[in-house]
């Protein structure tokens, strides 16, 4: 049953459809990205390789971090003033580089990533645990802030262990991953319009007198059916997870991408101790939920509105409305338009985002602002993960939506015999 | 075995779509004769479960089918009035897939079994997508016969078929009629001829008569007349018979007239046929095809 499922639903022309208007959105961001990668990124491979030389270099000769440091910044001192004082820095032999310009370049950037890695990353995590200490021990605070506090201390209270190597490639990463958060909007519709088609596929080839006439037609139907659309999302989940992982290792390199996600500055609050891999995974696993809430949404609008188009239009809306408002309060930075560089943050967006982050499921189709800080909200006297309750009610609205889908399924005439009935009863007319 | 319908009534809204149905029916081959509109088809939707009655219920061998389920979907074969199919499966895909929805284990020698009684052996790996109205038919009851049903119900079989379709297809249902319930909704009164032990008649969701072709035929003895007219349009004009047939002579014309009283001096009685008692009790020329 499954199998025919499955091919019946690879072989209409509405997947077909989907799967190359897919593939070519997705060529189209790739191609778009790489064709301007040599003049985005900072530095080429070549200097990338100097500045981590330089940087193992330093490593090697220094036994402690605090020195470590010292030694970087010295070096990066020095170039500077012989940088200052040189008038042909183009020409003047370098000591890590060619000239004294590519050793300005390398040194700079080494002490950028030694100060984030030696310096920043670790002073703002005792910060936030020896602030939060302070919170925990004051009697005079409300249990929730006390519980949050603790929570803060224990996520931050982590030793990190990063390599000591240069990130610019990760902004160019960055970058490629966020300019797919419209992808997966559309991903997510293109896959809720197969489930329509497929829920109403009885309605629209008029074959419900010979399905549901069958013995196990309704229950066997309905799950073979919600398996092939699982296969479907799980399958394009592991394509763009994979396309992901190799964009990223291609990008950055298979050093940087098993590092902790912290090395990277946009996530210097992230509180999960995972790597830059492990957040490729779970920012697609998180997707894969919006996909399947898609399928399950259409599951049981279908056998509501028995028609592809009726199906299509409703839940179309409805999704469309979640996405726009997550596409709205999400640009919460308000750019200038006389200079598009500065902005200022419109706070009633912002709280509108902080909002609804924690209910909204179309918000994991830009999951990366789940771990770019400590994202936990006020639930009654508790400190709750916005991603783990915002998760849980994605699971919820999954679990109702399937199981009423299910109850349903095959079964339209009764729902609407019972209002024709209970119209009658109330000497209404449906 | 035993069908029984008990009171079985259908409201669509103020409308009365079936009213106070009621009959039993044993082995053999039933037809609903009624124009459209008359309620075969939601009389056939009740007993698919596919809509719910608004009062009475329908049992088989004493059980009430809406509580039997899936267990009466086991024995149930239904061939709808109108219904499409995947068209990218074959032919034997197609009966794969409903074999699998019916839950038969090892389906793949009835299904060579039932290609060969429908004569789709050859067709077999053809796409459905390219199947004549009359293939496709054969293929509905192909589906309909896979679980092999005790009671197996047909709206409307033979519409839309050529005539050397519609033969085909009438003998295809008389081969599989037997040791089972067998139900056919047909507006086209040849079907029931060939075909049918007994007859219900159904106008406005109601029984006009319920017995076998025989006593229905014999029911319109005395009522059916022929007679010679020159005028066929002053013929024609009256209200007080109905006319089934006219044959143009060199003289006028030769009508065939169902009336309960001798509509001319010179009219004679004849052998009533089905035809004649549809115009008898529907008011209307019969189809003879749609």
């Amino acid at each position: 049953m499954f199998k025919y499922e499955l091919k019946r639903l690879l072989k209409s022309r509405l997947f077909l459809i989907l799967i190359l208007i897919t593939v070519a959105y997705r060529g189209f961001i790739t191609v778009n990205f790489f064709k301007n990668y040599n003049e985005s990124i900072v530095y080429d491979k070549e200097t990338a390789v100097q500045i981590n030389a330089f940087l193992k270099d330093a490593e090697s000769k220094q036994s402690d971090r605090e020195s470590l440091r010292m030694a970087v910044k010295n070096a990066y001192l020095e170039v500077q003033e012989k940088a200052a004082t040189d008038s042909d820095i183009r020409n003047t032999p370098g000591s890590y580089g060619k000239n004294l310009l590519e050793d300005w370049t390398i040194v700079e950037a080494a002490n950028e990533r030694a100060e984030y890695i030696l310096k920043t990353y670790p002073e703002q995590m005792r910060k936030n645990v020896s602030q939060a200490a302070l919170t925990v021990n004051d009697s005079s605070q409300d249990a929730y802030t006390v519980r949050k506090n603790q929570k803060i201390i224990d996520k931050y209270n982590v030793k990190k262990d990063f390599s000591l190597i240069d990130t610019s490639a990760a902004d160019n990463w960055l970058v490629l991953t966020k300019s797919f958060d419209y992808f997966y909007v559309f991903l997510t519709f293109a896959l809720f319009f197969l489930a329509s088609e497929a829920f109403c596929s009885e309605r629209t080839r008029s074959l419900e007198g010979l399905v549901f006439t069958s013995k196990k037609g309704r229950a066997k139907l309905f799950s073979s059916r919600f398996i092939s659309l699982t296969v479907i999302a799980v399958f394009l989940t592991v394509i763009f997870t994979a396309a992901d992982t190799v964009s990223a290792l291609y990008i950055m390199g298979y050093r940087l991408v098993v590092e902790p996600i912290q090395i990277l500055p946009d996530f210097i609050g992230c509180m999960a101790n995972i790597n830059i891999l492990t957040f490729i995974i779970l920012c697609n696993l998180l997707r894969f939920a919006l996909l399947l809430l898609a399928i399950s949404l259409a599951a049981v609008i279908s056998p509501l509105l028995r028609n592809i188009f009726a199906v299509s239009l409703s839940g179309g809306l409805m999704l469309f409305t979640a996405f726009a408002l997550n596409i709205y309060a999400k640009n919460y930075i308000v750019f200038d338009a006389s200079n598009p560089f500065t902005g200022k943050i419109d706070m009633a967006r912002y709280k509108l985002y902080e909002r609804i982050r924690i209910f909204l499921p179309t918000c994991f189709s830009s999951p990366a602002a789940y771990f770019e800080k400590f994202d936990y909200f006020r639930l009654a006297d508790f400190p709750v993960s916005r991603i783990a309750f915002c998760l849980s009610v994605t699971v919820g609205l999954f679990a109702v939506f399937t199981l009423f889908g299910f109850l349903r399924f095959g079964r339209p005439y009764r729902f609407l015999q019972k209002k024709m009935i209970r119209g009658k009863r109330n000497g209404t007319e449906i | 075995m035993e069908l029984k319908f008990n009171n079985v009534s259908k409201n669509y809204g103020k409308k009365q779509a079936l009213s106070g149905f009621s009959t039993v029916m044993s082995e053999g081959v039933y037809a609903l004769l009624g124009p459209n509109g008359a309620g075969k088809s939601t009389l056939m939707n009740c007993l698919s479960d596919l809509i719910q009655p608004s009062e009475g219920n329908i049992l088989f061998d004493g059980a009430d089918i809406r509580q039997m389920g899936a267990r009466f979907r086991e024995i149930y074969g239904y061939m709808p009035q109108s219904y499409g199919l995947y068209p990218s499966f074959t032919a034997a895909d197609t009966l794969r897939y409903f074999a699998s929805l019916k839950d038969i284990k090892n389906p793949e020698s009835v299904i060579t079994e039932l290609l060969e009684t429908v004569n789709l052996s050859d067709c077999s790996k053809q796409r459905v997508g390219g199947f004549s109205g009359g293939m496709k038919r054969r293929l509905g009851i192909a589906i309909a016969l896979l679980n092999d049903p005790k009671v197996l119900v047909l709206d409307e079989p033979t519409a839309g078929l050529d005539p050397k379709e519609r033969i085909r297809f009438r003998n295809l249902i008389s081969e599989v009629s037997f040791n089972r319930v067998v139900i056919f909704a047909t507006h086209i009164v040849s079907d029931v001829e060939s075909i049918a032990n007994n007859v219900i008649l159904l106008q406005n969701g109601k029984i006009l008569r319920d017995t076998d072709v025989g006593s229905l035929l014999e029911s319109m003895d005395g009522k059916v007349w022929e007679a010679d007219v020159e005028n066929v349009n002053e013929a024609l004009g009256k209200d007080s018979f109905k006319i089934s047939n006219i044959v143009k002579t060199p003289t006028g014309a030769k009508i065939r007239i169902v009336s309960d009283e001798k509509p001319y001096q010179n009219a004679h009685l004849t052998i009533p046929n089905l035809e004649d008692v549809y115009l008898y009790y529907f008011n209307e020329v019969a189809a003879e095809n749609d």
